[in-house]
């Protein structure tokens, strides 16, 4: 799991542009949105982009969406659970 | 009506109010003389090359020039460019040309219209007022002075007026900064003062 989290923190860094991010401080329970890495409605859009694109799982509904999106470990274990 | 600034910058010059100050031997990419000058502003990563320009430029041609006294519905921009959003729309694009690998990036696609631009800057600077984005061959001057004098007689007091283009990795920017009163260069706005500021 820890991997996949690590794998995931890259890949959302490098497709949202994030350059000001430094990796090293984002943890695992961190919130994406909001207060946390401050990801905004377009970025929502990108991660369930890059969620089918590089981890073929695609989320079905917003609401879904908001569970999901909540941290890295939130995304790796929906990852995970659908990845099979 | 006076020409207070002037910021003219390529791939490798930069001009500030009519005066070269770098010459750069390699081209230069947008992002690194961002990063260079140390501002604060995570959104400029996430934008199309059009708007890291706008925003670039403008941030090199208001440094150090207080706007606070200034409405925010009283500042206006009027910006003309050749290839509009061209370069965007390309990147768009090639990302739904193949059918097995039809991935379009929503962060791409907002940047698919030429007057995007015209919203960041507004946005970063607190401009308001009116704004208006042409397309021409290449930088119409004539329309560049009708078009601004038409905001400042609807009550602009400060407009981002010029040109900018970016396409195939190549921009080019000019930007001035007119206002209905005197500061810095201050000179009278007119089509020989602002054809002297710009270096082909």
């Amino acid at each position: 799991m820890e991997e996949l989290i690590e794998k995931i923190k890259i890949d959302i860094i490098e497709q949202l542009n994030l350059e000001d991010v430094n990796k090293e401080e984002v943890g695992p329970d961190d919130l994406l949105f909001g207060e946390g890495l401050g990801l905004d409605s377009i970025d929502a859009l990108e991660l369930i982009v890059l969620l089918e694109k590089k981890y073929g799982v695609k989320v079905a509904s917003p609401e879904e969406g908001k569970e999901i999106f909540k941290s890295l470990r939130t995304l790796a274990q929906y990852v995970q659970e659908k990845a099979g | 009506m006076y020409i207070n600034a002037s910021v003219q910058l390529s791939n490798q010059t930069l001009y500030k109010n009519g005066v070269k100050m770098v010459d750069w031997p390699e081209q230069e990419e947008l992002k690194s003389l961002f990063k260079k000058r140390q501002t604060v502003y995570p959104k400029f990563y996430k934008m199309d090359n059009l708007c890291k320009l706008g925003i670039l430029s403008s941030e090199l041609l208001l440094e150090g020039l207080e706007l606070e006294a200034i409405e925010p519905e009283q500042r206006s921009l009027v910006i003309q460019n050749a290839h509009a959003s061209l370069d965007t729309d390309q990147r768009h694009q090639s990302s739904i040309s193949n059918p097995k690998e039809y991935f379009p990036s929503p962060a791409v696609f907002v940047y698919t219209l030429s007057n995007i631009v015209l919203g960041e800057m507004a946005i970063r600077y607190n401009f308001k007022g009116e704004n208006a984005c042409t397309s021409h061959r290449e930088l119409d001057i004539e329309k560049l002075i009708v078009d601004t004098s038409i905001l400042v007689e609807e009550g602009t007091q400060t407009c981002m007026a010029g040109w900018l283009n970016f396409y195939n990795d190549k921009y080019d920017a000019i930007l001035f900064l007119i206002e209905t009163t005197k500061r810095g260069m201050a000179l009278p706005f007119s089509i020989d003062n602002l054809t002297e500021l710009i270096h082909k």
